[in-house]
């Protein structure tokens, strides 16, 4: 069994589409890594849930023991501290790497818990005995990656969920993955990512192939380009305003479960 | 002048298509803050006038004086220090500039190096000034990036005496969102009929809320799902969130961004246009 990261770069192609029904059709447990916007569980019924709070450490002030030195400031590379009379911390800008209580001389910071987001975990859903593990990002905190290292923690194998973009939460979500699908749609924006995707995917050298969502659309260039450099393509999802109405009522596109069930047997 | 963030939440809703219509009716400047993933230059095709290095977070480099106390491999929280064969190096791509190890390392041995990340470029188009900006693949620090391209988007605009600032924005509610949201007039969410169209904007009007941001939404393809199109309205009414229009499924936009004809002609065109008209009003 593999951990199979769906990804795009661009967002909207079909990564949540083909994540899915992937899991639901073959039976594999999903995880939904796209924090930020958790979508899978929309599409899976469950028939039960846990939930965790995850937490990560920052900084808060023992004001007896700060002497408004400012050293903490000073190593802080993330501009998450001000001095005024005493140490000020801004937990929301913090990166939680630890410099400032271990360089404190008067060993006036603590460590405190801050809520990043939940974990939850979905059991049953379709009716068959896979689970859906998600992460959901708290509102207004600015990096996703701490709670995806934790998401990650929970996996064995099964469908990984990507966020869309090509910086450090995608980066993070597909870099221990077995196999990677790059989700792209026939259009100038869909094989302008894609490319830059590949590029990531490449860097960190990974094994990939293409799946192609609005398949039938006027534009051949991601088929061109995908000819040309040799990459796969390893499942054409048609254009159709069935899929996207089934899709927006939150439906598995069981008309299509022999292509979901021969993607897989491509990559699992 | 009057600045405007176009979001989403969702990916793929039409941010771009709508952003990009908005500037080509207007005497603006706009600036492509979807940093990790730009599509706005396919449109506009833009001869680039200038173009500037961007800087991420300085990066740790161990060097010879390293004598392999392992300090640095204890405190680094992001596991970006590797050990091979009983020497010490830093895996970059995990390295978040904190500068720890630097700061604490008891021989020295660690230098903090500039880091090039990315690209910022300042264009004109067809319709006025452009400022975009590509990021290394895998680079964190969109979210400066995105500042970055807005501090010279608004220096732009003020030096022109432009009326309005257009900031297309990146999809989820991190980082480059917030950057891209920090200090607007407007926020406009691009809403598309689905249950995760309508979770996914649910979010993002939260995190607007969050900042103290005035927000309007708009309902993409709304004849795609007329049901959930009435759930989304049902859900900004009861949220304070005025819908300045509807914009129909319409296949010749789809065409048009195939064969890359901007600007759009046809009924969503002409329907983005209306849109635009009442933005003005309300900004």
């Amino acid at each position: 069994m593999k951990k199979i990261a769906i990804a795009s770069g661009k967002g909207g192609t079909g990564k949540t589409t083909l994540a899915v029904n992937l899991a639901v059709f073959n039976n594999i447990d999903l995880y939904d890594l796209d924090v930020e916007e958790p979508n899978d569980y929309l599409f899976f019924k469950p028939e039960k849930i846990d939930t965790r709070d995850v937490f990560r450490k920052v900084p808060v002030v023992n004001e007896e023991k700060c002497n408004g030195c400012g050293i903490c400031k000073d190593v802080c590379e993330f501009k998450a501290i001000a001095v005024i009379d005493k140490a000020m911390i801004f937990p929301e800008i913090c990166h939680s790497c630890g410099a400032c209580i271990y360089l404190c001389p008067e060993k006036a910071l603590d460590e405190e818990d801050r809520l990043i987001g939940r974990i939850i975990k979905a059991y049953n859903g379709h009716d068959n005995n896979i689970t859906l593990t998600y992460g959901i990002l708290e509102i207004g905190e600015a990096s996703a990656v701490p709670l995806i290292k934790e998401v990650k923690k929970e996996i064995r194998h099964g469908i990984l969920d990507c966020p869309p973009g090509t910086s450090c939460p995608m980066v993070e979500s597909v870099r221990d993955a077995d196999f990677v699908v790059l989700v792209t749609e026939p259009t100038p924006f869909g094989l302008h990512d894609l490319k830059i995707a590949i590029n990531i995917v490449d860097d960190l050298k990974l094994k990939f192939a293409v799946v192609l969502n609005k398949h039938g659309l006027p534009f051949d260039g991601v088929e061109e380009y995908c000819r040309e450099k040799g990459v796969e393509i390893i499942g054409k999802i048609p254009f159709s305003k069935k899929i996207a109405e089934d899709y927006s009522n939150g439906m598995l596109l069981e008309d299509y479960k022999e292509l979901f069930k021969e993607v897989y047997s491509v990559i699992g | 002048m009057k600045q405007i963030t176009v979001i989403s939440g969702k990916g793929g809703t039409g941010k771009t298509t709508i952003a990009a219509m908005f500037y080509a009716l207007s005497d603006s400047v706009i600036a492509d803050c979807d940093v990790d993933a730009p599509n706005l230059h396919i449109l506009l095709k833009p001869n680039v006038i200038e173009e500037l290095d961007f800087f991420g977070m300085k990066k740790a480099v161990i060097t010879d004086l390293c004598t392999q106390c392992g300090l640095c491999y204890e405190l680094c929280k992001f596991h970006a220090v590797v050990i091979d064969n009983g020497d010490y190096f830093i895996d970059t791509s995990r390295c978040e500039g904190c500068a720890f190890c630097y700061n604490a390392c008891p021989d020295e041995a660690i230098e903090m190096v500039d880091n090039k990340s990315g690209k910022l470029f300042v264009s004109k188009t067809d319709y006025g000034y452009f400022v975009h900006a590509l990021l290394n693949p895998g680079e964190e620090n969109s979210g400066k990036l995105v500042s970055e391209v807005r501090m010279k988007a608004k220096e732009i605009a003020e030096r022109e005496r432009v009326e309005y600032l257009i900031v297309d924005g990146a999809p989820g509610i991190g980082c480059p969102v917030i950057a891209s949201l920090g200090g607007v007039d407007v926020a406009l969410i691009v809403a598309e009929p689905s249950m995760s169209g309508l979770n996914d904007m649910a979010r993002v009007i939260r995190l607007c809320e969050h900042f103290k941001i005035k927000t309007f939404a708009l309902i993409n393809k709304y004849n795609l799902n007329e049901r959930m199109a009435a759930n989304v309205e049902y859900y900004c009414k009861n949220n304070d969130i005025e819908i300045l229009g509807k914009i129909p499924y319409d296949e010749n936009i789809v065409k048009q961004i195939s064969n890359i004809e901007f600007p759009f002609k046809g009924n969503a065109a002409s329907k983005i246009a209306g849109i635009w008209n009442r933005l003005k009003e309300v900004v």
